[in-house]
């Protein structure tokens, strides 16, 4: 990118200088070897590109896709963290939930960072990174057995069963 | 996670090579000890100690603590203090016949007692202490077993115990005391006719017979060598040939004599000469005791009417009164039964005159003392000795409690109604605060004025025992002291299993209506049903005063699963030609209304059949029980000998047990099950026990098990969806312990309800079985208000300790290769033997006698049951099985607490002000 990004200053200049007989001699002279007349054009576009606004899309891309870049990381933590329940896995856990749903619920401020064309796609970009690494903690928790997912978690919660007939006696008096 | 699997794999491996450390390690970590501290000790139990039913009493003459001695039917030796009644010392004799006591006297070192039937042992017990002297023992074939046919004599200056076989011939056989050296025996040469009714009047023997319409009185020594036999014929004196002849205890050898129809008893005082006739007569009621100090000649005379007990002393020879003594006293006869005198002693008092001490033991097995002249000095209640059914329920509430509750027990009437209701019932209250502040309002009922009120916890209860002769008590469970007693009259428990029953028709819950039991018991004559109504709390008769016979003998009973109006609860009975009776009439209704969800079954003992009874062809005219099934369970010689269900106040707060994998395995609970044992013989297995659990609505017999080479004693507990009983296996020699364990599976059927009838299922059954190293005597089941608290089984052992054993130690459960997912459900790797801390006994040193059974019984407090162990002695504590989970320690700092938060508030407050001053000062700079 780096590359690129400096020649065009340079012909721009340099087009500024020569821009007289330069359609004449194109038309008059055959191109040097290794000239190629379509190289500006591409220069071109790019200088069109590298305005301003080009570079707030693709700061706004680079927060929008920061979500998802951490989930690998996140992966190999909860890895790291085991099933166990202990005091360190916990932390880890609660800390892979709370960020997600924390920036989920400042997602607005965030989203006032994030304009341009491609705002709309970034947004849920965004959204949706921060989804997964809910989803993946979520999943965390679940292995960890900390998610009331099994009969065995609502089981407190089961009522008696209501007795239909009524019996009674024993051994005979007489 | 490396490491942590690294460490599970340790730990596993740790499991499988040595279950003991895991045990251990196990132990350690739930904390299983239920041990009391030092300073706790009898601050939440107390104890009682027991003899029963008084048979031989002798005053104590030698030694220079006075006491009395007595022997009991409970087959107890004792010595209790003369003052108090207290228990100096006492001995537990062997069981049944094996310690029947024939005989007690006391020497100068020793009290005696001959025991036993096969063989006859022989005991001295010292004196002071009570603990064994000398013990030996008859051979078998000297003794004929009916105790009319032995008589027993002690001659305290030979030192010889004499044994009076009285067959077609008198043969007189005397043993060395201490050592029981059998000397050279001899037949009494007396001339009888015919099969003579003697008595012993120590050192004479005195027989009475009938020659030819004349009653002869034969007299002839034990002791002396060659003693001729004298006869007196009683012909001018006594005409009559049906003659009773009675020894009169004491230190001179008296016999009295009487003939039926007459009004009067003659007194004949024996000598080796024969025997004199003591110029004076007595009425035939009279109780007849001499004083025991030995060269005295005081005669008593206890004559009992009604309401005063009288005692007449008078000169043994001569009859003249002695005046200083003779006196009568009110006896406190609405709570003690007729009394017959045991024992006297006279001595002379300080300022001149005599003073009798007389020992009586009444018919509802009350032992007391009287002192001559003066009062009752001491009774004791050995009717608690043998209780035959218990229950423990909560006292009434307040008066201003109760004040609140007037208010919600009026009917509904609408928003207006129950605002002015309010109005009015409060401002009642505030009228009864100002008067009570001003000491003018009413009195308060007597049971406030006892402290008996429900306290904050429901710990405070009252225990309601029905004893074997037909007497109440009222037992306070916080002192142990009886609150009321009531006397029944003619009744007898239930002689098959020795019980009565005893219903709670309502509780305290329900005011202003008094809670109400019904003690459903037999008729000592006629054998039928008799029913005793009363209030649990006051002792009162809640209908008639004493006991209403049913006319008809009572075959089956149950207690009515709904109340009626007034929160009464009717008792169906079942008679012995199968009708159907309620009582009260009032719950007819109930009953009928209920009938078509109503099953009542018995099991009879002899023929092993067991039958259900269903009430659904009743009419509202008629409750009727129609038979339905009919299970018979024994074969041949087999006996039926104990059926258990679960207890009905028992509430189950888990449906379900959770696995290794997170899943439920749901329990089967069926309210309907019983627990029916059969026992047998075969020439192969020996003894057998089976085990059948029987559903009474359906008669489906859900689950069966047999043991081979098992017998006697079986104790069974039936809970929630497991059922645990004992034997002894002969195989083995020890005591081992069966739990069976229900599940339906991991589904419920039916989530919301549970029918016998409707698609029953068969539950999964997990069984094990356990060695406990020790004899059981009674078990039974801790039970607590919601049954949140897990369940722990409390085992009387024959030492006298009463063992709390947690069900987690008898899970069937319990594996013997632990998987991880076992590990993770929680469960102890299997091990036979089942561990008997001493920690674990929860009447620590205070060893409870011959244990009938346990009562246990819920308290407000969800951690905490009551427990009442019952038998020769009464035991009564409180366990809570999960600890005190729902109340603060009793160490915990209040004071320490409140204080730091009185600081802490107090410190903010000072420094928010300081605060505030400093960030002014700096405002100025």
């Amino acid at each position: 990118m780096t590359a690129t990004r400096v020649p065009p200053k340079r012909y721009k200049w340099a087009l500024d200088s020569t821009t007289r007989g330069k359609p004449d001699r194109s038309s008059d002279l055959a191109s040097p070897p290794g000239y190629n007349p379509s190289a500006g054009q591409v220069y071109t576009e790019v200088t069109r590109e590298s305005d301003p606004n080009h570079l707030i899309i693709k700061k706004s891309w680079e927060l929008a896709l920061g979500p998802l870049k951490q989930v690998p990381m996140n992966l190999f933590i909860m890895y790291m963290a085991g099933n166990s329940i202990s005091i360190f896995p916990i932390m880890m856990v609660g800390m892979l939930i709370i960020r997600p749903v924390k920036a989920l619920f400042t997602m607005q401020n965030t989203f006032k960072m994030i304009e341009g064309s491609h705002a709309a796609g970034q947004k849920f970009v965004y959204f949706l990174g921060n989804i997964v690494s809910v989803a993946l903690a979520l999943y965390k928790c679940h292995s960890m057995g900390l998610l009331p997912s099994h009969s065995s978690d609502w089981l407190a919660f089961v009522e008696p069963q209501m007795r239909m007939e009524y019996s009674g006696g024993g051994m005979s008096l007489i | 996670m490396k490491i942590s699997e690294e460490l599970n794999g340790c730990i596993s491996r740790m499991w499988l090579r040595s279950p003991i450390v895991c045990l251990a390690l196990l132990l350690i970590h739930l904390n299983l000890s239920y041990g009391l501290y030092e300073d706790q000790i009898g601050k939440f139990d107390w104890r009682q100690m027991y003899v029963g039913h008084v048979k031989f009493a002798e005053f104590d003459t030698v030694s220079s603590v006075k006491k009395v001695f007595v022997s009991t039917e409970e087959n107890v030796v004792a010595a209790l203090n003369l003052k108090s009644g207290n228990i100096i010392w006492r001995q537990v004799l062997e069981k049944k016949e094996q310690g029947t006591i024939h005989f007690m006297n006391i020497t100068s070192e020793a009290v005696i007692t001959v025991s036993g039937t096969n063989p006859v042992n022989v005991r001295g017990w010292d004196l002071n202490g009570g603990f064994l002297l000398w013990d030996w023992s008859f051979p078998l074939h000297v003794f004929i077993s009916s105790e009319e046919e032995n008589k027993w004599f002690l001659s305290d200056t030979e030192l010889k115990l004499y044994h009076i076989s009285l067959g077609s011939e008198i043969i007189v056989k005397p043993y060395e005391l201490t050592s029981g050296r059998a000397l050279e025996g001899s037949k009494l040469p007396l001339p009888l006719a015919s099969k003579p009714s003697c008595v012993v009047a120590a050192p004479y023997i005195a027989c009475i017979e009938s020659v030819g319409g004349n009653p002869i009185l034969h007299t002839v020594s034990i002791t002396a060598v060659n003693s001729k036999p004298v006869s007196k014929p009683l012909k001018p004196l006594i005409e009559n040939t049906e003659v009773t002849l009675e020894s009169v205890h004491g230190s001179q050898p008296l016999v009295s004599v009487t003939s039926s129809g007459s009004k009067v008893k003659y007194l004949f005082l024996i000598e080796e000469t024969g025997s004199r006739v003591l110029p004076y007569q007595v009425e035939r009621s009279a109780k007849l005791v001499q004083d025991s100090l030995r060269e005295s000649n005081i005669l008593l005379q206890l004559l009992y009417t009604n309401e005063w007990f009288d005692v007449l002393t008078s000169n043994l020879l001569t009859g003249e009164p002695i005046p200083d003594v003779t006196s009568s006293l009110k006896y406190p006869h609405d709570r003690l039964g007729p009394p017959t005198a045991a024992a006297a002693v006279c001595t002379p008092r300080k300022d001149k005159g005599l003073g009798c001490r007389v020992l009586f033991s009444t018919t509802d097995h009350a032992v007391g003392m009287f002192h001559y002249p003066g009062k009752l000095i001491w009774v004791r209640e050995e009717a608690l000795a043998s209780v035959v059914a218990v229950e423990m329920l909560d006292l009434p509430v307040s008066d201003t409690e109760a004040a609140i509750e007037k208010e919600f027990d009026h009917k509904e009437t609408g928003f207006g109604g129950m605002f002015t209701h309010r109005l009015l019932s409060q401002t009642l209250q505030l009228r009864l605060l100002i008067l009570s502040i001003l000491g003018l309002g009413d009195p308060p009922s007597a049971g406030q004025r006892a402290g008996l009120v429900r306290d904050e916890f429901g710990l405070h209860k009252m225990i309601v025992i029905a004893t074997g002769v037909g007497k109440l008590f009222g037992i306070d469970n916080l002192s142990g002291e009886i609150v009321w007693r009531r006397r029944l009259e003619n009744v007898a428990s239930y002689s098959s299993q020795n019980q009565m029953i005893l219903y709670v028709q309502r509780t305290t819950r329900h005011f202003p209506h008094p809670a109400q039991c019904a003690l459903l018991a037999r008729h000592k004559v006629s054998g039928e049903g008799v029913i005793f109504t009363f209030n649990p709390i006051t002792g009162q008769p809640a209908g008639s005063e004493s006991v209403t016979l049913l006319g008809y003998q009572i075959q089956q009973s149950m207690l009515l699963a709904f109340t009626d109006d007034n929160f009464l609860r009717g008792i169906l009975l079942l008679d012995q030609k199968e009708q159907l009776h309620v009582l009260p009439s009032s719950a007819h209704s109930v009953a009928v209304k209920s009938a078509g969800s109503t099953f009542i079954f018995t099991a009879d003992k002899n023929t092993g059949i067991l039958a259900g009874y269903s009430l659904l062809f009743s009419n509202s005219q008629k409750l009727e029980a129609t038979r339905v099934w009919e299970v018979k369970l024994t074969q041949g010689k087999q006996r039926l000998t104990a059926v258990v269900s679960k207890s009905p106040v028992e509430r189950v707060h888990s449906q379900g047990r959770v696995l290794g994998d997170r899943s439920v395995l749901y329990k089967y609970i069926n309210p309907n099950l019983v627990a029916v044992v059969t026992q047998g013989f075969d020439p192969v297995h020996k003894n057998f026990l089976n085990l059948y659990l029987v559903d009474v609505v359906s008669g489906s017999v859900v689950f069966s098990i047999s043991h081979k080479k098992a017998r006697e004693p079986v104790h069974i507990v039936h809970s929630e969806n497991w059922v645990l009983y004992s034997y002894f296996s002969d195989k083995s020699r020890r005591t081992e312990i069966v739990t069976l364990e229900l599940y339906e599976g991991k589904v419920q059927s039916n989530t919301t309800a549970f029918s016998s009838v409707a698609s029953p299922i068969q539950p999964i059954v997990d069984q094990q079985a356990y060695i406990l190293p020790g004899n059981i005597v009674a078990m039974k089941e801790t039970i607590t208000e919601k049954g949140i608290t897990s369940k722990h089984i409390l085992v009387a052992l024959a030492n006298g300790g009463v063992l709390e054993l947690p069900w987690m130690f008898v899970d069937p459960r319990r594996p013997i290769t632990v998987t991880p997912e076992m590990r993770e459900e929680g469960v102890i790797p299997y091990m036979p033997e089942l561990p008997v801390p001493s920690e674990s006994i929860i009447n620590y040193n205070q060893t409870v006698q011959r244990v009938q059974g346990i009562h246990t019984a819920p308290s407000g407090l969800e951690s905490t049951c009551l427990v009442l162990v019952y038998g020769l002695d009464l035991y009564y504590t409180r366990v809570a099985p999960s600890k005190t989970f729902d109340v603060l320690k009793e160490d915990f700092d209040h004071f320490l607490i409140s204080a730091v938060l009185l600081g802490l508030t107090v410190v903010s407050y000072i420094t928010r002000k300081l605060a505030s001053r400093k960030a002014l000062k700096q405002a100025w700079k």
